[in-house]
């Protein structure tokens, strides 16, 4: 009897050595809270990002952040754009698809891109926990000629939202500020920097369950002329993110071993993949990337650089 | 023949014979379960995907005609000649 269980208990400690690791926490997608990678126009952003292009005017590429091999999705429907396709990781840690190609030579109105993207993981065909994908938005703005233009995002959680929104940049002038298809207040002459109650602004109350949001645009029409776009999501407050690795540090610029949270499947470095939480990097003058990846589709983005962590997404 | 028998049973053979049987068993048993598992949650995935990806596609809609508004709105206001 005991060479059976021991027979038994050892082949099932070798088949679930292969399993991914099941994430407990709900899934980033089901909780409005947006993961997917990008870059465009030099702007890299987390679940949302967007860009505003003169006269509407194309150009440069838009950069879906690879992780190892998986599938996208892009929809947008202001701008027909409908694309899936499959990836393998070859080297670029990024899927790059010039505007151009994708939508063409120019916008005639404002698209928002919606993406999904589905992640492969090692051994993810034996995995015997559902496996899910994860959002993301990128915004594609007109900027008329002679107007200055930019473009800004947060993601927040219901219920822990920031009070103040402010729109940096913009001088004295009269100001317009719409949202979800509405104008909010009225146009007033304000001077820098506009300053305004969060909760104020959303057009029929603030939405208080997350998985919504607005794109709000702000023109302003002084001394010059301003069109800035900030896009505000609010994710669930039941959204649980993924806890930043703990760094084990070495003089004389060693490999700096990392340990991420204990249910990450997937972690990633400039050069480097890990089919688990943990694994190392070599720590550049330029800084170090790292990223971290569930099956529920949560994930963590950051930066290191001179032995500290800079920035956490 | 129920000498024999008795002989196997007495040198042991039959415990590890048992034993063998009832693990190669056991084995056979949890690949088919696993296989079941992973198959369930190969089709959860695929399915859970699909409804994510129509959710995307309804959401979008509405958030181009809102942008298109509300960006065509904001250039009519910029356009506008001051009084």
């Amino acid at each position: 009897m005991k060479l059976f269980i021991i027979a038994l208990f050892s082949t099932l400690t070798a088949c679930s050595a292969l399993s991914l690791v099941r994430d407990p926490a709900p899934a980033s997608i089901d909780m409005g809270h947006k993961r997917v990678e990008t870059e465009i126009c030099g702007r890299q952003g987390v679940g949302e990002n967007g860009c505003v292009f003169p006269d509407g005017n194309l150009d440069g590429i838009l950069k879906i952040y690879k992780g190892v091999s998986g599938s996208v999705s892009i929809i947008g429907q202001g701008c027909s754009v409908d694309k899936n396709f499959h990836y393998e990781f070859d080297g670029n840690p990024w899927i790059e698809l010039p505007l151009k190609e994708l939508i063409g030579e120019r916008i005639d109105n404002d698209c928002v891109l919606d993406i999904f993207q589905y992640l492969k993981f090692y051994g993810d065909e034996e995995s015997p926990h559902p496996i899910r994908g994860m959002h993301g938005t990128v915004t594609l703005g007109t900027c008329p000629e002679g107007v200055v233009c930019n473009f800004d995002e947060e993601q927040v959680r219901a219920g822990w939202h920031p009070k103040k929104f402010s729109f940096d940049g913009a001088g004295e002038g009269d100001y317009l500020l719409r949202g979800c298809k509405q104008q909010i207040g009225n146009i007033t002459h304000f001077t820098e920097p506009f300053t305004i109650d969060f909760e104020s602004v959303w057009p029929g109350g603030y939405p208080l369950w997350g998985k919504q949001g607005c794109l709000f645009i702000l023109g302003v029409k002084g001394e010059n002329t301003y069109k800035i776009y900030r896009k505000v999501w609010i994710f669930k407050e039941e959204t649980i993110k993924v806890d930043q690795p703990s760094l084990q540090i070495k003089p004389n610029g060693s490999k700096i071993k990392f340990k991420g949270d204990q249910y990450v499947s997937l972690s990633t470095t400039d050069t480097n993949r890990f089919s688990s939480n943990q694994g190392d990097f070599v720590p550049s003058i330029d800084g170090n990337t790292l990223r971290f990846f569930t099956i529920q589709g949560r994930s963590l983005v950051l930066f290191f650089k001179d032995d500290k962590i800079i920035w956490v997404k | 023949m129920g000498k024999v028998i008795e002989l196997i049973f007495d040198s042991g053979l039959a415990k590890l014979f048992l034993t063998v049987a009832a693990t190669i068993g056991g084995i056979i048993l949890y690949k088919y379960l696993k296989k079941e598992e992973i198959n369930q949650a190969g089709n959860q995935s695929g399915n859970q995907n699909i409804g994510d990806k129509q959710d995307l596609i309804g959401g979008n809609k509405q958030q181009n005609d809102q942008a298109q508004s509300d960006s065509q709105a904001v250039d009519d206001f910029l356009k506008k000649e001051k009084p």
